[in-house]
């Protein structure tokens, strides 16, 4: 079926947004960062509402959307509550830091911030299992949304990290989260090709593209990253571009497999 | 939800652009109409009329809902018998047609060159006088048989009117393409073999098989014969099938058609037959009923002409005054096999006396055999094996499919396909032939029935006695062709060989009426020759065609079917057609021949003026008015017009008294007889003579004012009395170049060459689909979907692949086409671009009795396309520009009359 | 609770298309968009053995329909008979539905930009009128009503025939209404047949 672009992006570069906020979560806890979490929450709260506003070009009447506080169903209504969540919580913690409150209070707001944002990224891939799609209904799809916008997210966080010039520890241990975000894709990228039959059906070139550039290239710079801290904005740059161009590509894939029970009318969306 | 909302877009103003010149325009509007923006919706009641659609021949019955004088809404009458409440796409497709944007909408007269398409518009007063001045000029100068009147099928015709026409004008060259390629083969046969009154034959699509149309007719099987009611009468014969098929014990089907059809698709058996073979299978069919003993004995011996004796010389019936015996000419000789010797039959027959159907029997040293006899003879070599080989058929489903026909009661329905190449005589003859062998006549649950004749008629007759001997002797082509006397037509090549090299003499107007002659006659482009030796040809339609573009030098708009009036009997109902509205100045087609004839017999044509009288047109002088129409029409029925109309549909009698089995055995009260059937010898005759005695004479349908039977001279050969087999002229065995068969077919939202401007209806087949079977595919390289050339000895065309085993492997299967959309840009592609009757031919070999030229059984060739022609439409938002238009009702043109 | 929809008899069905331009002509359908589709099935399986078949297809009234279920704005909705409609002012077009829908039966409305599909004719049904695809059936092969109401016409049909004729497209959970009789005169259902 036709890729629709507005949904990828959507799902795309919010969850890579919330991811981000994962790294300044993970951040959070151990203290090893300075400069970076001001930037990489700016940056995840621009990107989630860059990806809700993609989502809304979908619609042909988002003057209507209200209406989805009126129907609260799982889908469209808890990514919508999720992902407006996250901005909110993101906004907290910008204030928090603004305002220089107590650590306590904001550690508490960042990884609220990050388990929504995980939700989120789960959560938008798990709308789309559904009966009459028989390649989507696998719990592998929201894995693979969620591992791949946290190969994309954290691989952001690494970048934003060696930008700010970080100390080597906290650079290695983003590299460390680059590595688990890619593993992370890799492993639901690997279980959604295969439940699915994308990794050899007509889309597998695709697909496998989409594993190399948003599993293996994040992993493989973050891994790097660790050793070679010096290194960390080249491969910062690799792995984000790697990581975010996969999480676009399997996504894309996720259409290009997403074939129904039946089309009858032979319309296509 | 409320009204369905068609766009209410267009109003017309009656002060249009009079005698702006134009062209005929396939774009959204033409130039002759101003269009307002949105006419708005201003509410009024729904009235619901009672009429009946004319989409095609079926005339299903058709609630129209009209709002302030527009028909908003189109749905089926379940008070119909025939239809029970269905409607089909292309009836329900009506109010697509009737406000088509590009409708005739006035008389319109050619400026500049033939085919350049430059228009104006005239009232009809000029365009009715132009013509009569024209046809009393030709009458004058050269003779009135040099005008050629032409009908067709499709698009709200009306048969007997354009011979009317043409007897009351003068003419005898008055034709049509269906005819001896369309349902007079089928008709004529039966006539002839058994005279059961004219519509009585075995082609159901043409209202025959009445019983069939009662759920509780005790028939078990029907054989389909290269017919597909679901395609070609929809509601009414698909519809029979349909019930019949859902009763509880259900109705066997053998189907016998290269295509795997939707009837097919249900049947039992399915023969996919080779095109142009069928007369093969035929006789082995009788050989397998003869050899197997399923004949029906006594109805064999008593009630056909099997057991008559024969006498070889005269190739006739034996008469007793060729054997010794005494008796007169119309008097039969059969065989006493227990005195051994001959006897004068005793019509029905003779008390106590047996007659063999079979063998040779001497009287006088002379061998005489029986008609029996010589039907058993003719199909000897045809085995089930032989007809396999030839039919391209599996023996063991032949056999199968016999075993259906002779078990139970059954029926056979032949369609158009026989009628559409050489055999098609021989292989109405043979069909007619195995339902005689089983007695499948007047039975309950027989195809063949007489039932009781409605008081009111949809034809008037025409009145060939109008015409004097002389005139009708210059009939083109009947001399050869004697059987098209039947209808009282002339023979299409030598009409055309006339307007071509003026041999035997010129034609020098033609007047038709329908769709487009390009799309429906055999190698249509043999018009590009004829054409130009034309001094006047006027076209009458309802829409624009290549024809009017590329040929006519005046348009007359005619009326739709939802714009016009009939009394329709349908089984013991009469269905009432009543015009809903009327558009523009578009006028009946009946109504403009008598406009003409009325200018003419003004004029001071003596012939025309006296087509109004009683006695020069055998009493049924031409009506001049809707009025006297109706009146006609109506005939013994003892109702208004205002009165009929009002009840819409409604039982003439009842079912029981409708339903009359076995009237052969009825007794004739001036005889004290049965009064068996409509021969001369009051028998089916199997060995049908009558077919030699045409050829020989004309008899029975050759007449003139003069004489009720015009005698006239021999065809070069006898029509033989029963069928034969014949290969196809162009074959598969023999032909390398061109490899494939081609058939053609029909479907379901279409009727001939019309309907294929209706945006919903080329919305479902945009485009036609060239069947092909994937061995054959892959031989030839041709993918499913993809357009490919198709090319044969006359031309070439296209269509688009669809790769399928629904067709026999060899085979190749389309249906005629045309592009409207083309119009305009290229009326010459419109036609070529995707028609198969560029391919089709029509030169010899005709068929011996009605000059049936070859539409299907002829070879072709298929090559895949790069690239989809130019132009052609094929997905649906193209077809927005003919989207409907709707328009408030006019005035009727011409006077009502009463 | 009723279940009303259309049941389609395939012995009957001559796969006219009388249905699809029925309905387009009565609910303004454009050019390019389908609430009901006739479709052509086969020919499967080899000679003298083939199967071929009509199909038409229309929003099957499913018991557990899922486009009611995603819906996010109640747009697909079940009215107080339990007939699934949709509700073209609350309509977002996020075409949810239409990836919910397993057979591909609803339409996107090109010119109001919103998602649409077959009503049973509600506007006709309520004034106790037929659907108008089942009304002008060239066959008689389309029958609407209550699958819960022995005495109506679908379930009248129905009952008819034997469990084994009587089929429904490839059920994925979401339960259609929509039955299609189709005995050995045709062959084998090939519906959801790999």
């Amino acid at each position: 079926m036709e890729i629709q672009w507005s949904l990828v992006l959507f799902t795309a570069v919010a969850g890579c947004g919330t991811w981000a906020s994962v790294g300044v979560a993970v951040d959070e806890l151990r203290g090893l960062t300075e400069r970076t979490n001001r930037l990489a929450s700016a940056v995840a709260l621009v990107l989630a509402v860059v990806g809700g506003i993609a989502s809304v070009t979908h619609l042909s009447h988002p003057d209507r959307i209200m209406a989805v506080l009126g129907h609260p169903t799982p889908g469209i209504f808890l990514e919508a509550l999720l992902i407006g969540l996250f901005i909110l919580a993101e906004v907290v913690y910008l204030i928090l830091l603004a305002r220089g409150v107590s650590a306590g209070v904001r550690k508490a707001v960042a990884v609220a911030a990050a388990v929504i944002g995980v939700v989120f990224s789960f959560a938008s891939g798990y709308s789309y299992m559904m009966e009459a799609r028989p390649t989507w209904n696998t719990i592998a799809l929201p894995f693979g949304y969620l591992g791949f916008a946290a190969a994309s997210g954290l691989a952001l966080y690494l970048l934003l990290a060696a930008l700010k010039k970080e100390r080597d520890e906290a650079l290695k241990l983003a590299g460390i989260e680059t590595v688990v975000g890619g593993v992370l894709a890799i492993a639901s990228g690997l279980a959604f090709g295969f439940a699915s039959g994308a990794a050899m059906g007509d889309s597998a070139a695709v697909f496998w593209v989409s594993l190399a550039c948003g599993g293996v290239v994040p992993a493989v710079c973050g891994w790097l990253a660790c050793s070679k801290p010096a290194s960390t904005l080249a491969l910062g740059v690799v792995a984000f571009a790697g990581g975010i161009a996969g999480s676009v590509a399997f996504r894309a894939v996720m259409w290009m497999v997403g074939t129904a029970v039946a089309n009858y009318f032979g319309i296509a969306l | 939800m409320t009204q369905p909302t068609i766009s209410r877009r267009s109003f017309v103003k009656s002060a249009a652009a009079l005698g702006a010149a134009c062209g005929l325009g396939v774009a959204v509007s033409d130039d002759l109409v101003h269009v307002d923006a949105a006419h708005a919706d201003t509410g009024g009641d729904v009235k619901i009329v009672k009429t009946a659609c004319r989409a095609c021949i079926a005339s299903c019955a058709v609630l129209a809902h009209v709002k302030n004088g527009r028909v908003i809404k189109i749905e089926g009458n379940p008070e119909s018998p025939m239809s029970r409440g269905g409607l089909c796409a292309k009836g329900m497709a009506g109010i697509q047609a009737l406000y088509h944007p590009n409708r005739n909408k006035y008389p319109m007269r050619r400026v500049g060159e033939r085919g350049q398409n430059q228009w104006e518009r005239i009232t009809w007063d000029e365009a009715i006088t132009e013509i009569a001045t024209k046809l009393i000029e030709i009458d004058e100068k050269y003779g009135s048989e040099c005008v050629a009147v032409s009908t067709g099928g499709g698009g709200n015709p009306h048969f007997s009117n354009v011979k009317r026409f043409g007897e009351a004008i003068n003419t005898p060259n008055v034709w049509e393409p269906g005819c001896a390629q369309c349902y007079l083969p089928r008709m004529g046969a039966s006539q002839l073999s058994n005279g059961m009154g004219k519509p009585n034959n075995l082609s159901f699509a043409d209202s025959n098989g009445w019983d069939y149309y009662f759920t509780d007719s005790p028939v078990d099987s029907i054989v389909l014969w290269g017919t597909d009611p679901s395609n070609s009468s929809v509601a009414t014969g698909g519809r029979a099938l349909a019930e019949l098929r859902a009763r509880e014990k259900g109705l066997k089907t053998v189907v016998i058609d290269p295509r795997m059809t939707m009837d097919a698709a249900k049947a039992d058996v399915w023969l996919p037959i080779r095109p142009g073979t069928d007369a093969a299978l035929l006789m082995a069919w009788t050989k397998w009923i003869i050899d197997n003993e399923k004949y029906d004995k006594d109805f064999c011996t008593t009630w056909t002409n099997m057991p008559y004796l024969v006498n070889p010389e005269t190739r006739l019936t034996l008469k007793p005054t060729e054997c010794g015996l005494e008796g007169t000419e119309k008097d039969y000789v059969v065989w006493d096999p227990v005195e051994n010797k001959p006897v004068v039959l005793e019509y029905p027959m003779n008390e106590g006396i047996e007659p063999p159907l079979f063998g040779s029997y001497e009287i006088d040293g002379k061998q005489y055999p029986t008609g029996g006899q010589l039907l058993k003879e003719s199909v000897e070599e045809f085995t089930l094996a032989k007809a396999a080989e030839i039919c391209w058929l599996d023996e063991g489903q032949i056999e199968k499919a016999l075993e259906i026909y002779t078990t139970g009661q059954s029926g056979i329905m032949q369609g158009v396909a026989i009628d559409q190449y050489e055999q098609s005589q021989q292989c109405a003859l043979g069909a007619l032939n195995l339902e005689y062998l089983m007695g499948n006549v007047q039975r309950p649950g027989s195809m063949l029935q007489s039932f009781k004749l409605c008081p009111a008629r949809d034809q008037i007759p025409n009145t060939p006695r109008f015409m004097k001997k002389e005139k009708i002797l210059k009939r083109l082509g009947v001399q050869e062709h004697k059987g098209l006397l039947s209808w009282d037509m002339a023979f299409i090549p030598a009409v055309f060989k006339a307007m071509k090299d003026g041999d035997p003499y010129q034609i020098h107007a033609w007047i038709e009426r329908s769709g487009n002659k390009h799309v429906m006659l055999g190698n249509a482009t043999c018009l590009d020759e004829i054409v130009p030796n034309l001094d006047f040809i006027c076209h009458v339609f309802m829409y624009p065609t290549a024809f009017s573009v590329l040929c006519a030098d005046m348009l007359l708009p005619s009326a739709e079917w939802l714009e016009t009036n009939l009394v329709i009997p349908q089984l013991n109902a009469v269905v009432i057609r009543q015009a809903v509205t009327h558009l523009f100045e578009t006028v009946e087609e009946g109504l403009i021949w008598t406009q003409i004839v009325q200018k003419m017999a003004e004029m001071g044509n003596v012939h025309a003026q006296e087509a109004f009288t009683a006695e020069g047109t055998n009493g049924i002088p031409m009506y001049k008015n809707e009025y006297e129409k109706q009146k006609l029409h109506l005939d013994k029925l003892d109702m208004t017009w205002e009165e009929a109309a009002e009840k819409g549909v409604f039982e003439w009698c009842t079912e029981e008294e409708y339903r009359t089995y076995y009237v052969y055995e009825s007794i004739d009260e001036a005889t004290g007889k049965p009064k068996g059937f409509g021969t001369p010898s009051k028998k089916c005759e199997v060995y049908c003579e009558s077919n030699t005695i045409l050829g020989r004479t004309g008899f029975p349908w050759s007449q003139c004012f003069e004489e009720k039977a015009l005698v006239l001279e021999p065809a070069s050969k006898d029509y033989e009395p029963l069928c034969y087999y014949k290969e196809p002229a162009e074959s598969p065995l023999t032909d390398d170049e061109y490899p494939l068969v081609l058939t053609e077919g029909r479907l379901p939202m279409y009727h001939h060459g019309t309907l294929r401007n209706i945006p919903y209806l080329r919305e479902i087949y945009p485009v036609p689909e060239m069947w092909i079977h994937p061995d054959d595919a892959e031989k030839y390289g041709v993918e499913d979907g993809q357009w490919c050339t198709i090319a044969s000895r006359r031309g070439e065309t296209h269509g688009k692949a669809r790769v399928t085993t629904a067709i026999a492997k060899g085979v190749i299967y389309q249906e005629r086409f045309w592009a409207p959309e083309l119009l305009d840009s290229d009326p010459e592609r419109a036609y070529k671009v995707m028609n198969i009757n560029v391919l089709t031919k029509n030169d010899e070999p005709y068929n011996p009795e009605y000059g049936t030229y070859t539409l299907r059984g002829f070879q072709v060739k298929v090559t895949p396309d790069a690239a989809a022609p130019e132009g052609v439409w094929t997905e649906p938002e193209q077809f927005e520009p003919w989207m409907p238009q709707p328009s408030d009702p006019t005035e009727e043109v011409f006077e009502y009359g009463a | 609770m009723a279940h009303n929809c259309i049941v389609v008899n395939l012995d009957r069905c001559t796969g006219c298309y009388s249905c699809e331009i029925t309905c387009k002509m009565e609910n303004d359908v454009a050019l390019g968009e389908y609430w009901n589709k006739m479709l052509q099935r086969g020919p499967f399986g080899e000679y003298p053995n083939m199967v071929r078949y009509p199909l038409p297809t229309m929003c099957q009234q499913c018991a557990d329909a899922p486009c009611v279920h995603v819906c996010p704005t109640g747009a697909s909705y079940r009215d107080g008979n339990n007939v699934v409609l949709i509700d073209r002012e609350k309509c977002i077009g996020c075409k949810y539905c239409m990836m919910a829908c397993p057979y591909g039966v609803r339409d996107w409305n090109k010119a109001s930009q919103t998602v649409e599909k077959c009503t049973l004719c509600g506007h006709l049904t309520a004034n106790g009128e037929l659907p108008a695809c089942v009304k002008s059936c060239s066959a008689g092969a389309r029958f609407y009503g209550d699958l819960d109401d022995p005495n109506s016409d679908v379930s009248q049909e129905l009952a008819k025939y034997d469990e084994a004729d009587i089929h429904e497209l490839p059920n994925v959970g979401n339960n259609p209404c929509t039955k299609y009789i189709m005995t050995s005169m045709h062959g084998e259902w090939m519906e959801g047949v790999e």
